[in-house]
């Protein structure tokens, strides 16, 4: 018996040992994971905060040019004038104030072109879930493979080279380009939704499809929904910023974070300003959203929760 | 050959020669092959019958709550309350569903919509069918609530449904469903996801409501001991047709159809005597066997039933059978 017992207990005082240290490395990580979603969140809200204020906030004109002052360095360095915090461009407008309306803009281009894909997308998995056999339905899958067939830049090329590159087409653009992810995931949801027992409970008590769909339907395959905005805000940025930096998107003489650090790179190695710093307030905003935008897909996907 | 009214009040519904067939990959499916059914105001009837005998099929499928893309429903007479309809079309029905035509699912855990507030879904029909105002619709929900056996009418009908226990789940069905006073309703398998206890609870609240309103109720289950208590009349479905219908009490204490009779003895009883299970299984509706379809699991079974399909009979003790055994005191009818 005692000989048994022996390694048994052994066993079980390791067991309990190491799994004290993983709980321990658990707490630890979670401190660590809450430190950064906190630092997100924060560093996104003062984003979300100061572009929203912008024309209070700054003292110059974003497209206000003074020849005079033009590539002048941030105010910390020698010849820099805590006038312009962060410098001055090559036409002497001021850095600062061009992020801030930069920023500005690309929030609203984020935000703008998942409301209209989304829109498109969610609209079209619902009644293509919905109505699975008709021939509507079965077109929009169609569209949709196509669509995935061709890269995304080379689409949006061809339809800038067709319809000119504006704000608005820059939007359209994007939103048009990921439409087919909302649809994908929402069809799949209907898909399984309308087999519930509550839509045919919402049919037998007379509803319309249309009651069905907007009371029913949508609001119980929105929870994925939620997660594909989260990741696609951030990603539709980076890609406004992209096709602006390659002068499909917004035009000059606007302010937008791309296109900032597009005319600011043939000066990189006199005025290295004009690209670090948008290149950097770009990269963190879209790190911050990536960040909280992971945690919330944990959150509201249980397959993930349960790792932890 | 209508069945007789019990209560010789007036019909609520009345169906003739109904027939549902699905279409399948593996071609159609002729689930309900001409069943008549009946019902009177306050009068409950039951259709009883295994898994896949087309009860369930029968009811759905005459209100149109099939696609119709995958379910033809044809009848030769479809009358609700004074109104000659056309079985299966889901246009002439919608206006009657959830107001004069109520149905409870089987299943409460997934019948209420899980993002829906209890009381918004009960709301649904008095406030976009009736058009009452919010105030009017806000007491209605709460009465009930209630009236179901509710104790707290004002937290459930705020409560989202995760919130509720299966049985109350199952009651504010019966609040969503009975809040437009419907002249019909049709419970499919209500008590089945539920335990003993709440079942008796569910059937006793359907029948207070029925005394009370005057609802002609159609019961549809596979048990046969519920109904007893229950039905004033029982249908006993066995591969798409009707193979025995009367009196409950005629039908449980004289089952005259070898499958009502098998299906009685296949229940457990408290007396300890013998459970017989039907030997077999029910006959796929693609593939039925030729003359009468129970003849493959029936210990009566002779040459006769193979060839021929057996007319219906009504026998001295009330009810009607198709069986062959029916040909010697009953008469055709």
């Amino acid at each position: 018996m005692k000989v048994r017992t022996r390694p048994d207990s052994g066993t079980a005082e390791a067991a309990t040992a190491s799994t004290r240290r993983l709980t321990r490395a658990a707490a630890a990580a979670r401190r660590r994971t809450r430190a950064t979603l906190i630092m997100s969140a924060g560093f996104l809200a003062v984003i979300v905060l100061v572009s929203v204020l912008a024309p209070w906030i700054t003292w110059h004109d974003p497209l206000d040019a003074e020849l005079v002052n033009r590539l002048q360095p941030p105010g910390w360095l020698d010849g820099g004038s805590w006038s312009y915090p962060l410098g001055t461009d090559s036409t002497g407008r001021d850095l600062f104030t061009r992020m801030l309306f930069g920023v500005r803009l690309s929030l609203l281009i984020g935000l703008a072109a998942v409301a209209c894909g989304g829109i498109i997308g969610v609209t079209a998995g619902i009644l293509a879930g919905y109505y699975d056999e008709k021939i509507a339905a079965v077109g929009f899958g169609r569209v949709a493979d196509i669509q995935q067939a061709i890269p995304f830049v080379v689409l949006a090329l061809a339809v800038v080279a067709s319809i000119g590159p504006s704000f608005r087409n820059l939007i359209l653009i994007l939103g048009v380009g990921s439409w087919l992810f909302y649809y994908r995931i929402v069809r799949g949801e209907v898909l399984k939704i309308r087999e519930e027992s509550y839509i045919d409970a919402a049919k037998a008590m007379g509803k319309s499809d249309a009651g069905i769909l907007i009371s029913h339907v949508l609001p119980n395959s929105f929870a994925p929904v939620i997660v594909i905005v989260t990741l696609f805000v951030p990603r539709l940025i980076m890609f406004a910023a992209a096709l602006s930096f390659l002068g499909l998107g917004v035009q000059p003489p606007r302010a937008e974070l791309g296109l900032m650090i597009s005319e600011g790179r043939g000066l990189i190695q006199q005025a290295w300003w004009l690209t670090v710093f948008p290149g950097a307030l770009l990269a963190g905003i879209v790190l911050a959203m990536n960040t909280l935008g992971d945690w919330l897909r944990e959150r509201l996907d249980p397959t993930l929760r349960v790792r932890q | 050959m209508a069945p007789d009214t019990a209560t010789g009040s007036s019909q609520v519904l009345a169906v003739e020669g109904l027939t549902v067939s699905f279409r399948a990959v593996a071609g159609v499916v002729p689930a309900v092959r001409g069943v008549d059914v009946t019902v009177g105001a306050g009068e409950t009837v039951a259709l009883v019958g295994e898994s896949g005998s087309g009860k369930s099929a029968s009811v759905l499928g005459m209100l149109g709550l099939f696609h119709p893309d995958s379910a033809a429903v044809e009848a030769e007479r479809f009358k609700f309350e004074d109104m000659e309809l056309s079985a299966g079309r889901r246009e002439d029905l919608q206006d009657l569903l959830g107001t004069r035509i109520g149905i409870i699912f089987q299943d409460p855990q997934s019948s209420l919509d899980p993002t829906m507030k209890v009381g918004k879904q009960i709301a649904e029909v008095p406030r976009l069918r009736l058009g009452l105002d919010r105030e009017t619709v806000r007491r209605k929900v709460l009465d009930s609530l209630a009236e179901v056996g509710i104790r707290d009418p004002e937290w459930c009908a705020s409560a989202y449904p995760h919130e509720l226990s299966g049985g109350m789940r199952q009651r504010a069905m019966i609040a969503t469903v009975m809040i437009a006073g419907p002249s019909l309703l049709i419970a499919d398998e209500p008590t089945t996801a539920l335990d003993v206890t709440l079942q008796a609870q569910v059937i006793d609240l359907l029948a207070t409501l029925q005394e009370e309103r005057g609802t002609g109720i159609l019961f549809i289950t596979h048990d046969l001991s519920l109904v007893s208590e229950f039905a004033d009349r029982v249908m006993v479905m066995y591969a798409g047709t009707v193979v025995e219908s009367g009196d409950t009490e005629a039908v449980v204490n004289h089952p005259s159809h070898p499958y009502t009779r098998a299906l009685l003895e296949s229940v457990p009883r408290l007396d300890g005597g013998q459970v017989r299970p039907i030997r077999g299984r029910p006959p796929d509706p693609r593939d039925l066997p030729s003359g009468c379809p129970f003849r493959t699991r029936c210990d009566h079974a002779h040459e006769r039933c193979e060839q021929v399909e057996p007319p219906t009979f009504r026998l001295p003790s009330g009810q009607t059978i198709r069986c062959w055994l029916g040909e010697q005191d009953g008469e055709p009818c």
